[in-house]
C-alpha cells in the first residue's frame, strides 16, 4: 500500500495556512476557475495526500515516481487513461541515453557527459540549434546515471547499440525488450517494444509503494495564489466525481505534450488545424492539459522554436493509408487492445510511386516520393477554400487496381476504414464524389480529379513530372476500380512546453520558480530531442528533487 | 482555380423581386392552373474510365484500349456506343459496351476499342466519349447524360533490339521471380529464373528493378544490339530503423 494517505481530515486549516504563510502568500484565493476558495480548503478539501503527485503515468511520470520513492517520498500517480504507459507503451522503446553507459562500454563506444552536452548544443544541427544549454547540461550530466537507473529498476534492453542519430555524434540509442505479458501490451507488433520500458518501471514503482489511480483526469493545479505561492496539489475527476489530491513535496506535470490539442499546437504552428491526426492516438492523447493547468497558475512556455525546426519527426507522412491514424512506425493491427477505437490498420505504402497524393480539391501539390518538410509545407498550403485559410485540408492517396496488385494490398476492412477514410469507385469522377470525411470542407470536384489524373498519366508517358518533379513517374492511374485513402500528414513530437530550471521545477512568466511544481517529458520545453531519453532524465531529476527539497525554489 | 464542378450546371438563383415602395400591395390575380407537367426525370449522370492502353506503342501500328462507362445509378449500359476521337475531334475508334460489368467493378460497362497509333513519335492524347442515351422506347430505362475521358499514350519506333535482364539476390545469388523491370518506358516482370526480356528501340535507357523486400535498383544501359544486363538486389533496410518512434 502506498504511503499516501486517504483521509480528508488529514490536513488542518492551521497547517494549510501555515504552508501559505511560509511561502509568503495568504491562502485566500486559488488560481484556477472553479476551484474552491482557500476558506473551503481548510477542513476537508483534500481527499488524498502524498508527498509527490504525478499528473500522468507515462514514461516521465513513472521515472519520476521511482526516483521520488527511492529518495523517501510517498508517491501518488494519476492517469486519465484506462492504463499506465501513455505514448511510451506503444512506442518503439528507443532510449536515447549515453554519456558513458554500461551498454556503451559493452559495445566499445566511448562517451562522456561533456560529449552529450557538446552534441546537443550543436549550432549546425536543427535538433540542437535552439537548445536551452542549461537544460542540456543537466541532461548530459544525468544521461549515464539515468540509463543505469533503468537497469536497476528492471528495464531490459536488447543487446545492441545504434546510431549515431539526431544531433548525437556517437552511438547512444538502444531498444528495450518487449514486455512478455501480452495482456499488458497495447499492441503486439514486434517493433512496439516500449511496453518493456514502462511496464518495468511501473512494476518497480508499485513495488516501492507508488499508488496509481487510473481514469483520474486532472482538472486544475491548486496554487496558493493565482500566480504566487506554493503549489499545494491538484483537483481531478473520476467517474464524474471530484477528487482533490494534496502534494506535500511537489506536483509533476507529466501529461505528455500538447500535439493533440489543436488550439495549443497552433500556438506554435498556426497551420496545424484540426485535420491533422496524432501518432499514438487513439491510445493516448497529447492533450496539453498539464501545460494549460500550469499556465493557469502562471507557468511560462519555453523554447518554442524547437517545435518548428523542420528536422526530426514532429510531422510525418502517413505510411499506413486509408485509416485515421497511420503513423510511420505504429500500425494498429486487429489484435491491438484498442482496435475497436482505431477501426483499421491501413494499407502500408512500400512505394510512393504507386499513388498520387491530392488535396481536397483533387489537385496534386508536391512530389509524392518526398517526405521532408517541403512536402509537409505543400500539403498544408492553402487549398483555395475561402472558408478555411489555415491548414491544407485532407490529403488523399489516389490509386487504381494495378497499384493494389503491385503493393499486394487487400483494400477491405479491417485494413481500411470505409467510414470516412477510404473510398472506392468504378470511375475517378465517382471516386471524387464519394469522398466524405469530417475534415473535407468542400466536395472534391470530379472534373478536377479526372484532369489531375489525366495529366499525371501523361507525365508517365513522358517519363517527366512537369508539375512537381517526381522522379520518373512510373505508373498510370487507369484501371478500375479506383481508390482514395486518407493520407494526411500525421503529427507526432511535442518539442516545446513548460519552462523549467535544471531541477525540472516549473518557471513562471516572470522567470521565478513555482514552488512545488515540476515538469518532465514532452510537456517540458527546452530542446528538440525526439523520444524517451529526455522524458526519463528529467522525470528522474524531478522525482529526486521533489523528495529531497520539497519543491522549494 | 477549379471550383466545385457540380456548381457549373446550376443557374444562379434569381434575385428576389424588390417590392415597389409606393405602390400599395395588391393581391395578384390568381394564375391559371398550369397543365400537369409531364414526368421528365433528369438523365442519370455517367462517367468514364479508359485503361489497358499500351505505352509506348509502335508508331503506325494497331492497338486496343478499354473504354468503360458507369451510370451513377448503376444502370446496365450494355450495347451502348462509345467513340474515341483524336485531338482534331475526328472519330478514330468505336465500340459497344459489353454484357457484364468489368471485373472488380460494380457497374462499369466496357468496350474494347481498336485504334491505330499515329506515325509521329511522342505523347498522343485521345478522348473517349459516351454520347448519352434518351430514355428507352418502353419507358423503363432512364435517360443518360453523356460523358468523356481523356487518355494518353506514347508512340515510339519499332522495338527491334532485345535487352535480357536478370535479377538476383545480392547475397545468395538466387534468381528473383516476379520482379518488375523497366528499361526506359518498357516494362516486364522476371520469370522463375529471374529473367525478363524486353524489346526496345535502340537507344540509351534508365534501367530499374523493384521487388518487395529488396532495395530498388537504378542503372543505365546503352542498347545498340542484344544486351544482357544483370541486377543484384540487396535486402531492404528496415524502414523502422531509420525513423523509429522513440
Amino acid at each position: 500500500m502506498a504511503r499516501s494517505t486517504r483521509t480528508k481530515a488529514d490536513i488542518s486549516r492551521r497547517r494549510f495556512l501555515k504552508q501559505g504563510a511560509t511561502a509568503g502568500v495568504g491562502a485566500t484565493a486559488l488560481a484556477t476557475v472553479g476551484a474552491p476558495s482557500g476558506e473551503a480548503l481548510a477542513q476537508d478539501f483534500w481527499d488524498l495526500r502524498a508527498d509527490f503527485v504525478t499528473i500522468g503515468a507515462g514514461t516521465a511520470g513513472l521515472a519520476a515516481a521511482v526516483s521520488a520513492l527511492d529518495h523517501g517520498a510517498s508517491v501518488l500517480m494519476i492517469e486519465e487513461n484506462v492504463d499506465i504507459g501513455g505514448h511510451g507503451l506503444c512506442s518503439g522503446g528507443q532510449v536515447h541515453l549515453g554519456g558513458g553507459t554500461s551498454n556503451q562500454r559493452k559495445h566499445g563506444v566511448e562517451d562522456t557527459a561533456d560529449q552529450v552536452f557538446i552534441d546537443w548544443i550543436r549550432h549546425d544541427h536543427m535538433q540542437s540549434r535552439y537548445s536551452d544549454r542549461d537544460l542540456v547540461r543537466a541532461f548530459a550530466d544525468e544521461n549515464a546515471a539515468t540509463f543505469e537507473f533503468l537497469i536497476e529498476n528492471g528495464v531490459e534492453f536488447q543487446d545492441h547499440l545504434t546510431g549515431p542519430t539526431q544531433a548525437s555524434r556517437v552511438r547512444r540509442q538502444q531498444r528495450t525488450v518487449q514486455w512478455p505479458v501480452a495482456a499488458e501490451r497495447v499492441t503486439h507488433h514486434p517493433t512496439r517494444v516500449g511496453s518493456g520500458l514502462v511496464r518495468a518501471l511501473e512494476k518497480s514503482a508499485r513495488a516501492k509503494g507508488a499508488e496509481v489511480l487510473l481514469r483520474h483526469k486532472m482538472t486544475s493545479i491548486v496554487r496558493e495564489g493565482p500566480s504566487a505561492g506554493r503549489v499545494l496539489g491538484i483537483t481531478a475527476t473520476h467517474d464524474g466525481r471530484t477528487v482533490n489530491i494534496a502534494a506535500n513535496k511537489g506536483v509533476l506535470v507529466a501529461t505528455g505534450g500538447s500535439t493533440s490539442n489543436v488550439t495549443l499546437r497552433r500556438t506554435f504552428d498556426p497551420r496545424l488545424t484540426e485535420e491533422y491526426q496524432v501518432a499514438g492516438e487513439p491510445w493516448s492523447r497529447q492533450s496539453g492539459d498539464g501545460e494549460l493547468a500550469a499556465m493557469a497558475v502562471g507557468a511560462s512556455l519555453w523554447g518554442t522554436a524547437n517545435q518548428t525546426v523542420e528536422e526530426g519527426i514532429a510531422i510525418s507522412k502517413t505510411r499506413h493509408i486509408g485509416c485515421q491514424w497511420g503513423y510511420n512506425s505504429l500500425i494498429w493491427q486487429p489484435d491491438a487492445r484498442i482496435f475497436d477505437l482505431a477501426r483499421a490498420s491501413g494499407l502500408t505504402v512500400a512505394d510512393w510511386h504507386d499513388v498520387i497524393l491530392v488535396n481536397q480539391t483533387g489537385r496534386r501539390f508536391w512530389n509524392e516520393v518526398d517526405s521532408r518538410y517541403d512536402f509537409f509545407a505543400a500539403a498544408m498550403a492553402w487549398n483555395g477554400d475561402e472558408s478555411k485559410l489555415n491548414g491544407g485540408g485532407p490529403i488523399w492517396a489516389v490509386f487504381d487496381q494495378d497499384a493494389v496488385e503491385r503493393e499486394d494490398w487487400d483494400p477491405r476492412p479491417p485494413n481500411v476504414d470505409p467510414e470516412g477514410y477510404f473510398f472506392t469507385a468504378d470511375t475517378l469522377a465517382q471516386l471524387a464524389g464519394a469522398i466524405a470525411n469530417p475534415y473535407q470542407t468542400k466536395a472534391m470536384p470530379p472534373a478536377a480529379l479526372e484532369e489531375t489524373v489525366a495529366r499525371y498519366n501523361t507525365f508517365v508517358d513522358l517519363g517527366v513530372d512537369e508539375d512537381f518533379d517526381k522522379p520518373t513517374p512510373r505508373y498510370k492511374i487507369e484501371r478500375p476500380p479506383f481508390y482514395a485513402a486518407w493520407s494526411t500528414p500525421i503529427l507526432h513530437d511535442s518539442l516545446t512546453g513548460l519552462r523549467t530550471n535544471t531541477k525540472a521545477q516549473v518557471i513562471d512568466t516572470r522567470g521565478q520558480v513555482i514552488p512545488g511544481l515540476y515538469c518532465a517529458g514532452e510537456s517540458q520545453g527546452g530542446f528538440a530531442q525526439h523520444g524517451l531519453g529526455r522524458c526519463l532524465v528529467f522525470g528522474r531529476i524531478a522525482g529526486r528533487d521533489a523528495a529531497r527539497n520539497g519543491g522549494v525554489a | 482555380m477549379v471550383r466545385d464542378g457540380s456548381a457549373v450546371t446550376d443557374q444562379p438563383p434569381e434575385p428576389p423581386a424588390l417590392p415597389t415602395p409606393s405602390a400599395p400591395r395588391t393581391r395578384a390575380p390568381e394564375p391559371q392552373a398550369p397543365p400537369e407537367p409531364r414526368e421528365e426525370p433528369a438523365p442519370h449522370p455517367t462517367s468514364m474510365a479508359v485503361w489497358g492502353v499500351p505505352s509506348p506503342v509502335v508508331a503506325g501500328r494497331p492497338f486496343t484500349a478499354t473504354v468503360g462507362v458507369k451510370c451513377a445509378a448503376g444502370c446496365r449500359l450494355s450495347g451502348m456506343a462509345v467513340v474515341v476521337r483524336d485531338a482534331a475531334g475526328t472519330i478514330v475508334g468505336r465500340g459497344r459496351l459489353g454484357e457484364a460489368p468489368s471485373p472488380g467493378t460494380r457497374a462499369l460497362y466496357a468496350a474494347e476499342v481498336a485504334l491505330v497509333a499515329p506515325e509521329a513519335e511522342g505523347v498522343q492524347r485521345r478522348t473517349a466519349t459516351f454520347a448519352g442515351s434518351a430514355s428507352g422506347g418502353d419507358g423503363a430505362e432512364a435517360a443518360h447524360a453523356g460523358s468523356s475521358s481523356t487518355f494518353s499514350f506514347r508512340t515510339a519506333g519499332p522495338p527491334d533490339r532485345r535487352v535480357a535482364v536478370t535479377v538476383r539476390e545480392q547475397e545468395a545469388g538466387a534468381p528473383i521471380a516476379r520482379a518488375e523491370v523497366r528499361v526506359g518506358l518498357y516494362r516486364a516482370a522476371t520469370d522463375a529464373g529471374g529473367l525478363a526480356v524486353l524489346d526496345v528501340p535502340a537507344g540509351e535507357y534508365d534501367v530499374w528493378a523493384r521487388k518487395a523486400g529488396y532495395e530498388p535498383h537504378a542503372g543505365r544501359v546503352v542498347v545498340a544490339g542484344e544486351v544482357a544486363y544483370r541486377i543484384d538486389l540487396a535486402p531492404a533496410a528496415d524502414a523502422d530503423d531509420d525513423q523509429m518512434w522513440m
